[in-house]
């Protein structure tokens, strides 16, 4: 196809923009990319892509699972693009071939694997038409942009190219029900061994059946809405999966994944149930995409941690983890308290995941996530910082947490000298998307405070 | 005392699971009564001191109206005799006129004299300080469609800060007899205790209110009134 000449204008200038603003050390995520796009707003259709696109979107763990996905694909010698420098929305793809392209245009990879934020769907997927779209799951979130889960579905079922292979969650039944007439596979996770039900969740984004609107019958729920399902009105069920988790022995980190009559053991990062859904998702998009699974098996065992999403470490007996864990989001948090809520010892939980636009957000997803996980006596010191302090423990009061276990610090410089350290097995910081400054000072002040305190003993 | 949470499972989409917290905490003698859609509200047919409904999706809300339809005299015999009811967000649009949609009308209870126009394509966000009286209320809008009004309705409060009942009306909610409706989303009664606490008193003068945590919630408001105002528009 031949080019209009504005592509060429668009992209260079692009080129120029990325360029400059790389000298000048900012990571060019957006801008380069919105340049390009107000040149020529076919920018995305004229550019020349690779020849396997893989998508991942979804409400929670697209970057984790889009990390996970480059490096099988990269394990298996393909050579692929990404966005993982960018933003995840139009701008953000723009600037993601503003960055892999030659100045000529060209590309020389031979796949692709790009985050797409879900919103961003409509005004994408009109210019790039995936090979292959792995929908991780959609949930109710960013309550001012996002509006709910329906909202979304919609703008995804109307905009999915009808030549793209889906990869879905077979136990979220919103997503799962995509553009139902495209080829599609779903993983899925049965309830494991020892795992506990949420029957009654704060919330669900589904509550009928999805095709009849009436009652549901609850295989099982595990958080929210994520769960198999059936309908005895009109014989919904949750679709059968092609890959699915077998076991998981959460002391080696170890899972069994199986496919096609065969099995596969797989390395997990953590022990936590996402992470597990994250590595799956992955998997079986590497599958998709023609890598043989026992060879993924493989490459997990050396899949690099992403220390900026999740840090672990143990000093002097305690253990320290920081975990990102979008803040005002109604599902993240709740997921890292359960996870947390189950972890042995006494506790100290930072919760330092505002950011900075703090002071203009409500406090509606305060409300929706369910704090109850740390009514729990191991969870001897709660902080609640930042702008929003007084908030914070307001909600935490409404889940009947006692006074005496919350400590207010609005200033998160404070809160090192505040910390019970002797008498804390495990401290847990949780943080924000965005790498602000106070965290990273916050995290480091923990981090020297616990190597004196092992200096003294 | 008894307080029908109308379909809870799908009309508390932004944090208004805060409220139900909230009223069930305000009143720990009430019966608390949990109607899911699937269900007949029982205020249509026995006496409920308080009916509250929260947003739901655009699909459920019609849905909604097409099963509240039939009973549309009983709702508003019950309104003009006096229910408390309070509506959050779209679920006010339900006893309005109709709403304009991108692909239709779809006609509402027809109960109060104002209209609404959706636009999917197009969400409002703002955040949101008024006044009533002495009184400022604060919170957060977030919503597709605008209202206008065909006729007098009495508001909840003066725009201070933010947007009204639609881009450009100063105006914000609507406060008739003893419905309450507004579009200011989430936990609008925990974010606002000195409102929460004059309109509940007010309702329900002869019975024991205990406000939670009210003297946390008030600082928090007060912090929280500070920081809008400190915001560019």
């Amino acid at each position: 196809m031949r080019k209009p000449f504005s592509f060429y204008i668009a992209h260079w200038i692009g080129k120029i923009v990325l360029f400059g603003m790389r000298l000048l050390r900012r990571t060019g995520s957006y801008l380069p990319g919105a340049i390009a796009l107000r040149i020529d707003s076919n920018y995305l259709k004229h550019v020349e892509k690779p020849d396997h696109i893989v998508m991942v979107t979804g409400t929670n763990g697209k970057t984790s699972v889009c990390n996970m996905l480059r490096f099988f694909l990269e394990s298996a010698d393909r050579n692929v693009m990404d966005n993982r420098e960018g933003s995840n929305t139009i701008e953000g793809l723009a600037s993601a071939f503003l960055t892999h392209n030659t100045w000529r245009g060209k590309s020389h990879h031979e796949g692709s694997v790009l985050e797409l934020d879900e919103r961003s769907a409509i005004r994408v997927f009109p210019h790039i038409q995936p090979d292959v779209l792995l929908v991780t799951n959609l949930f109710r979130d960013s309550y001012q942009r996002n509006a709910h889960a329906e909202y979304i579905f919609d703008i995804l079922d109307g905009s999915i190219p009808q030549n793209t292979k889906l990869v879905l969650n077979a136990e979220d039944p919103i997503s799962g029900r995509l553009t139902l007439s495209n080829e599609r596979v779903y993983y899925g996770i049965p309830l494991l061994e020892g795992e506990r039900e949420q029957r009654n969740p704060r919330f669900s984004d589904l509550v009928y059946c999805p095709v009849c609107h009436l009652d549901l019958t609850i295989d099982f729920i595990r958080y929210n809405h994520i769960g198999r399902y059936h309908c005895t009105h009109c014989g919904y069920r949750t679709p059968e999966t092609k890959y699915e988790v077998v076991s998981f022995d959460r002391d080696l980190k170890q899972a069994e994944f199986a496919s096609d009559g065969t099995t596969n053991i797989f390395q997990t990062q953590t022990d936590g149930v996402t992470d597990l859904y994250n590595l799956l998702s992955a998997a079986a998009t590497a599958s998709e995409c023609g890598i043989p699974l026992s060879a993924i098996a493989e490459y997990s065992r050396s899949l690099p941690p992403l220390k900026s999403r999740y840090h672990e470490e143990t000093i002097q007996g305690k253990r320290f983890l920081s975990v990102l864990c979008k803040g005002y989001n109604p599902v993240a948090p709740a997921r890292v308290f359960d996870y947390l809520q189950a972890q042995p010892g006494r506790k100290v939980l930072v919760m330092a995941n505002g950011t900075e636009e703090e002071i203009v957000e409500n406090m509606a997803y305060l409300y929706d996530n369910d704090y109850s996980y740390l009514n729990d006596p191991s969870f001897f010191q709660i902080f609640c910082c930042g702008e929003r302090y007084l908030d914070y423990a307001l909600r935490l009061r409404m889940a009947d947490i006692p006074e005496e276990r919350i400590v207010l610090s609005r200033e998160y410089a404070e809160i090192p000298r505040l910390i019970a350290y002797e008498e804390a097995d495990l401290i847990c910081l949780i943080h924000d998307v965005s790498d602000v400054p106070w965290v990273r000072d916050l995290l480091s002040a923990i981090r020297k405070d616990l190597a004196q305190l092992q200096d003294k003993e | 005392m008894k307080i029908e949470f109308l379909y809870p499972e799908i009309a508390s989409l932004f944090g208004e699971l805060g409220d139900i917290d909230f009223l069930i905490r305000s009143f720990p003698e009430a019966e608390v009564i949990r109607t899911k859609r699937i269900e007949r509200p029982r205020f249509l047919d026995e006496v409920i001191d308080l009916v509250f409904i929260g947003p739901m999706t655009e699909r459920m809300q019609e849905q909604v109206i097409d099963d509240l339809m039939p009973e549309k005299d009983i709702i508003r015999d019950k309104i003009e005799g006096g229910q408390t009811i309070l509506a959050i967000s779209n679920a006010v649009e339900i006893f309005g006129q109709y709403i304009e949609a991108d692909d239709g009308k779809i006609e509402a209870l027809g109960i109060f004299p104002f209209y609404a126009r959706r636009q999917m394509l197009d969400r409002l966000s703002d955040v949101f300080i008024g006044k009533r009286g002495d009184l400022d209320i604060i919170g957060l809008k977030a919503q597709f469609t605008q209202v206008y009004k065909t006729g007098d309705l009495p508001y909840l409060c003066e725009v201070e800060k933010g947007f009204g009942l639609n881009l450009q009306s100063k105006e914000e909610g609507i406060c008739w007899n003893n419905f309450l409706g507004t579009y200011l989303l989430g936990p609008f009664l925990v974010s606002n205790p000195l409102f929460a606490k004059t309109w509940l008193y007010e309702q329900f003068p002869d019975e024991t209110i205990e406000l939670p945590f009210y003297e946390l919630a008030v600082s928090a408001y007060w912090k929280h009134l500070e920081d809008i105002r400190l915001m560019r528009p």
